[in-house]
């Protein structure tokens, strides 16, 4: 069928099209921006998992290190610890054998009664 | 209507439907940046509780291996203690051996002490009694030195054929055989030793019972 178009009808026509068009490209960019909003929420679950990441690897190095730092003092503690000890376990050593022959002495008239 | 009128109009409708875009791009990308700073926001408080947890996990396991270093120093400290208390208990008993055997070598100081452990087992028994002595002790036991046990004890007393080992002392026996006092020096040693390991760290150590 062929159809003629009158000046009014063209212009009307003309004005659907403009119309048409304006809504294609307000559809794009909405489309656009559902795309990078998209990728802004990516991007920032990206960021917030690296954020928990190195907080926790950052944790974990200073935890080490708190472990680290009490042992070593733990240690150095222990040293002077068993310094002392052996010390003292060597004074009493010393201070026993001068008793020896006494505590000998007695045991062994518990012993034969005499 | 004009035409004017008319491109007014239709200008007016485009402008309309770019507001409209431009709106709900700005929706769409407003609720993204806000749902991106609720993310980072969450993030950042995650972060900081396992952080917190992290650290607080540390602090504990480091007290824990502190006080358990710090423990076993102490007990090493203690055990040094103990061993050299137990080396000079040791000693002094090695030192009483020592001296039981030169006791017995020793013939009338050991006659002394073979009398003070007869007189002691025979009362014991309360009555007669045989004497089981050290094969090498039998000289020691003459009738002349029965006799003078028996008049010391006031029961009668006989060597038996049986001997016994080890570095002196004497075994009495009842007659009946129903009664035993083992008067050897092992036996009055090993009997003692409690007794005697609380007498000799009290005298060592000026205390009982550590």
């Amino acid at each position: 069928m062929r159809v003629t178009l009158l000046g009014g009808d063209v212009m009307i026509a003309q004005a659907i099209g403009e119309i048409q068009e304006a809504e294609r490209k307000a559809e794009q960019r909405i489309r656009e921006a559902e795309s990078e909003a998209k990728s802004i929420v990516e991007q920032a679950e990206r960021e917030a998992e690296d954020i928990v990441r190195r907080a926790v690897e950052e944790a974990e190095r200073e935890a080490e290190d708190i472990v680290r730092r009490a042992v070593e003092e733990a240690e150095r503690e222990a040293e002077k610890i068993l310094g002392e000890g052996a010390q003292r376990a060597e004074e009493e050593r010393r201070k026993a054998e001068e008793r020896v022959p006494q505590a000998v002495e007695r045991i062994l008239s518990l012993i034969t009664g005499i | 209507m004009s035409v004017s009128v008319q491109k007014e109009n239709l200008s007016r409708i485009i402008s309309v439907i770019e507001e409209d875009a431009s709106r709900e791009v700005e929706r769409i990308l407003g609720e993204a940046r806000a749902k991106a700073e609720e993310l980072k926001k969450a993030a950042e408080q995650e972060a900081q509780e396992r952080r917190e947890e992290i650290l607080k996990r540390g602090r504990r396991e480091a007290e824990r291996e502190r006080a358990r270093i710090i423990a076993s120093a102490r007990l090493k400290a203690k055990k040094q203690m103990l061993d050299a208390k137990e080396e000079a208990i040791q000693k002094v008993f090695s030192e009483v051996r020592k001296a039981l055997e030169e006791i017995s070598k020793d013939r009338k100081k050991y006659r002394e002490v073979l009398k003070k452990l007869v007189a002691e087992a025979a009362e014991s028994i309360g009555g007669d009694a045989v004497i089981i002595c050290r094969e090498q002790d039998r000289r020691i036991f003459s009738k002349r030195f029965l006799s003078e046990l028996e008049k010391l004890t006031g029961v009668k007393l006989e060597l038996a054929e049986e001997t016994t080992g080890g570095s002196g002392g004497v075994i009495l026996r009842s007659r009946d055989g129903r009664t035993e006092v083992d008067n050897t020096f092992e036996t009055r040693l090993e009997r003692a030793m409690a007794e005697l390991r609380n007498e000799a760290a009290g005298l060592l150590f000026g205390q009982v019972g550590e």
